[in-house]
């Protein structure tokens, strides 16, 4: 039975590190800190899933994250970092995550939940804590801010 | 907005960082912390253990600290001292036994500070009692035995008098102090077992109380002399806290010391 456990826990882990590291790096712009915040995620997921305290590891794993990410990079501006090695990055990707930070921390990681992760609402209201009003203004107020900042940053670049 | 910005990430996820053994690294993660966790809990059960025994201790000596109960010992006892009668002796019990703890035993609240004062010390070993009597032994200061203090009391006719070694028809003539009249009986012409006594008597009653300090015999004069003086001897003897360490049913008869002088 532990057998099998650690084993459906290996596979859970494996499939969802990547997404996880994914939104972990929009959260927070840099991919060491991404990593950094996945793995120990996932090893809290891990390790309560063994004590069987966990109810549902995805929304277990996301919210936690989320929660990392949060309390980690509490500032509003924004300091992007590439991976070491990585290729130039492009000028209108900067800008996006630049605007993304913008927001607030919730705002953003409703954008994330919902449009990277493909969350719907009730679950991205449940990783966040959040009621499904709350998620629908967050996503709105994002959405529209976003597209602000994007339209301005564009203006600029135009300019 | 929300197709386009699905897209849009994806652009920026681009040079993104190979995984590694990252699979590996979460599973030793999870190892280590739940270690951590085993040992905060052991940590916090050993605390809380340790927190109980020393609660159970800090109670246990406020409780046992606390101070028995006590009654007074009447009229010639000085004031602020008060006695706490010895615990009753069952009857027939006459055999020898482990003498009462200092808290508890009156004799030794009288003869302690005395002996003391002599630089010796009552060795705890080797006091015994019984039925009427008591008997300490004394040691010096390098642990050598100094004799023994033995103190008994017996039931006595009305008619009883103080005996004369010399003359067992005679009585002695006794000297009186509060309430009390007491002989001294020191005899330490014999190098080898000098022995100071005093019989005691309260004038209302008929119970005597007979005290003896004896040196250790077979070690010479000087260090076979008795642990407290003559007087001092006399002190203890006419000490109403003596008197009143003893239960009053209690009288020495079954495995009494032998004394010197004996009461008949």
């Amino acid at each position: 039975m532990s057998g099998d456990n650690d084993t459906a826990l290996r596979e859970f882990v494996t499939s969802r590190l990547p997404q996880l590291r994914r939104s972990a790096f929009l959260m927070c712009g840099d991919w060491r800190m991404a990593t950094e915040l996945t793995r120990a995620t996932l090893a809290r997921t891990v390790a309560d899933s063994r004590r069987g305290v966990v109810a549902d590891a995805d929304v277990y794993a996301y919210a936690d994250l989320m929660e990392a990410c949060r309390r980690r990079n509490r500032r509003r501006e924004h300091v992007f970092v590439a991976s070491p090695g990585a290729a130039g990055v492009e000028a209108e990707s900067i800008l996006l995550l630049d605007a993304l930070h913008k927001l607030t921390p919730r705002c953003r990681a409703v954008l994330v939940l919902r449009h990277w992760d493909g969350f719907d609402v009730p679950a991205t209201g449940a990783m966040l804590d959040l009621d499904e009003e709350q998620v629908a203004a967050y996503e709105k107020a994002g959405l529209a801010a976003l597209e602000k900042l994007l339209g301005e940053s564009e203006a600029a670049m135009a300019g | 907005m929300s197709a386009p910005l699905n897209r849009l990430l994806e652009h920026v996820l681009e040079g993104e960082p190979p995984l590694g053994d990252e699979v590996d690294a979460v599973f030793r993660r999870a190892a280590r912390l739940r270690r951590r966790r085993t040992q905060a809990v052991l940590l916090a059960g050993a605390g809380t253990a340790g927190l109980i025994v020393v609660l159970g201790y800090v109670l246990t000596a406020t409780l046992l600290d606390a101070p028995p109960a006590t009654i007074s010992s009447g009229p010639s006892t000085p004031a602020g001292v008060a006695a706490v009668p010895p615990p009753p002796v069952p009857s027939g019990a006459s055999a020898p036994g482990p003498a009462p703890g200092p808290a508890s035993d009156g004799v030794l609240k009288v003869i302690g500070p005395l002996v003391k004062g002599r630089e010796l010390r009552v060795e705890p070993a080797s006091q015994r009692k019984g039925d009427g009597w008591r008997e300490y032994g004394l040691t010096d200061a390098q642990g050598r035995s100094r004799g023994t203090v033995q103190v008994a009391v017996f039931d006595v006719r009305r008619k009883w008098c103080f005996p004369v070694a010399a003359d067992p028809e005679a009585c002695a003539r006794a000297d009186r102090a509060s309430g009390l009249e007491f002989v001294r009986y020191d005899d330490v012409s014999d190098p080898d077992r000098q022995v100071r006594q005093t019989l005691a008597r309260r004038l209302d009653g008929d119970r005597v109380l007979a005290v003896q300090v004896a040196g250790e015999p077979g070690v010479g004069a000087r260090r076979g002399k008795p642990g407290l003086t003559g007087a001092q001897v006399e002190q203890v003897a006419t000490d109403e806290r003596v008197f009143d360490a003893f239960d009053v049913d209690e009288n020495c008869d079954d495995g009494c010391p032998a004394f010197r002088t004996p009461v008949k």
